[in-house]
């Protein structure tokens, strides 16, 4: 960044980077150092001003993005809501220490872009999986019994939750079930396909799976999460 | 409570039925049995908890995720990350989403102010036409430039200046065809490289003036309303 854009006055840099991105978008040659300098200012001296200046730059980009995204009707709330916390990550993810990492425009660009993908793949991890009760329900026709320890389990450290389940486990083989199964909602049978080497069959893997469920109800450490 | 008809079906068989997998006959008994049904939801409810406070619990954030697909991670961290993805299915879908997503661009939306602006570079032309225009000008002796850009022709002339040291620079725009420039006034901004700018109206003949411009290399950009004409390289030297 040459002296004499640090030296330029804040409208000139918000001029000069709406003149530069609208060269750049009809495919003619544009200078990045304008929109660079209003986003060092923003991040690195945390000017207000350029704050402002470099979200009305770039909203309309980060909102394109969103729309674009797979995961964004799945995650709830509307686009501008998403537009506003990719900004906020994009704004406490890079920070005055790490600015001088981005060596261009595009390199932080492109990571704003890559935080409007991550708060919406935080919603969607968010989501609670599909409960298997419900199948329970409509396929055998069993209502579903007041569950008491529901509070109890929104409250738990999910580390500490972990930390005792790994505890129970005896053998690599309910190590694989334990990750696969509690913790990525892998069905026994795409177990046995990543990993036929460890099991027999499906059938195996649901043995194994009988076997540590029924080991964690009985744990007395666990008796309140496992039911 | 105990089972209607023990050894009809195994305990397995319970949690294949809470994944959709078992055969048919497993639903039909559970229909049948309360002793098996209840067995079947407390199954269901330990996955149903374990799952919900367990869920990618190991697995780093979309956001780590993403700093590693774009090398930002440090060596040792990124060591970590891509061992995780060689068995997590999960992650591994989202770094395919992720990479997608970093390729894809969004479809043009409707122009801002900006993108509603008709640009035009000006080209040099080779004959200026200053025999016919000079006079308007009363300086036939100068340095005088012709461009043209669409149906615009732009002269410009640099002479001295009442100030020491600098230059004058005045330009000229008409339209083929003797049209008005503009209809609504306009603008002409001359740009140093280091970033700094000056302004001139246009009046109602096409005439504007820059008074005092140091010598130098300077970009012009004349604004009429929704065009906006370009020329690049304006050398001014004594």
């Amino acid at each position: 960044m040459g002296a004499g854009f640090g030296q330029m006055a804040l409208a000139e840099i918000v001029g000069g980077c709406r003149e530069e991105t609208g060269k750049f978008l009809r495919r003619e040659p544009s200078d990045d150092r304008f929109c660079l300098e209003l986003l060092r200012r923003a991040i690195v001296e945390g000017d207000q001003a350029a704050w402002g200046a470099a979200f009305a730059q770039y909203r309309g980009l980060v909102l394109g993005w969103i729309r674009l995204h797979p995961a964004a009707s799945a995650a709830g709330e509307d686009d501008e809501y998403w537009t506003n916390r990719a900004f906020d990550r994009f704004w406490s993810a890079v920070g005055p220490e790490r600015f001088a990492a981005f060596p261009s425009l595009a390199a932080l660009l492109r990571y704003l872009k890559l935080c409007a993908h991550s708060v919406l793949l935080d919603a969607v991890r968010a989501r609670p999986p599909a409960p298997p009760e419900a199948l329970l329900d409509r396929e055998a026709g069993i209502g579903a019994a007041p569950d008491a320890a529901a509070e109890v389990l929104d409250r738990l450290d999910a580390q500490d939750l972990w930390r005792a389940v790994n505890a129970e486990l005896r053998d690599e083989a309910e190590r694989t079930v334990a990750r696969l199964c509690l913790a990525l909602d892998l069905k026994p049978r795409e177990v046995y396909e990543r990993h036929p080497e460890r099991f027999a069959s499906v059938a195996d893997v649901y043995r194994v799976k009988r076997n540590l469920l029924d080991r964690l109800r009985r744990s007395p450490a666990l008796r309140a999460f496992s039911g | 409570m105990d089972c209607i008809q023990p050894g009809t079906i195994a305990p397995e068989d319970l949690l294949a039925f809470l994944d959709g997998e078992a055969p048919p006959a497993v639903g039909e008994h559970l229909r049948r049995c309360p002793g098996c049904a209840a067995r079947a939801r407390a199954y269901a409810r330990s996955q149903d908890r374990l799952r919900a406070a367990l869920r990618r619990i190991d697995c780093p954030s979309p956001l780590v995720l993403g700093e590693y697909e774009l090398r930002l991670l440090a060596p040792e961290e990124g060591r970590r990350i891509a061992a995780h993805l060689g068995d997590c299915p999960r992650c591994a879908a989202e770094i395919g989403q992720l990479r997608g997503f970093l390729a894809a661009e969004p479809a043009p939306t409707a122009p801002g102010p900006v993108e509603r602006v008709r640009r035009l570079v000006a080209t040099l032309v080779a004959a200026p036409p200053r025999g016919a225009y000079a006079g308007l000008r009363g300086a036939d002796d100068d340095d005088t430039r012709t461009y043209r850009a669409g149906d615009l022709t732009l002269s410009l002339s640099t002479g001295p200046s009442a100030r020491r040291g600098r230059l004058s620079l005045d330009g000229l725009l008409w339209r083929e065809g003797g049209g008005a420039v503009t209809a609504d006034g306009g603008s002409a901004i001359l740009s140093a490289a280091g970033g700094a700018t000056e302004t001139a109206e246009i009046d109602d003949l096409g005439n504007f003036a820059f008074d005092e411009v140091a010598p130098g290399t300077y970009g012009l950009e004349v604004a009429l309303g929704d065009e906006h004409i370009v020329v690049e390289g304006v050398v001014l030297a004594r």
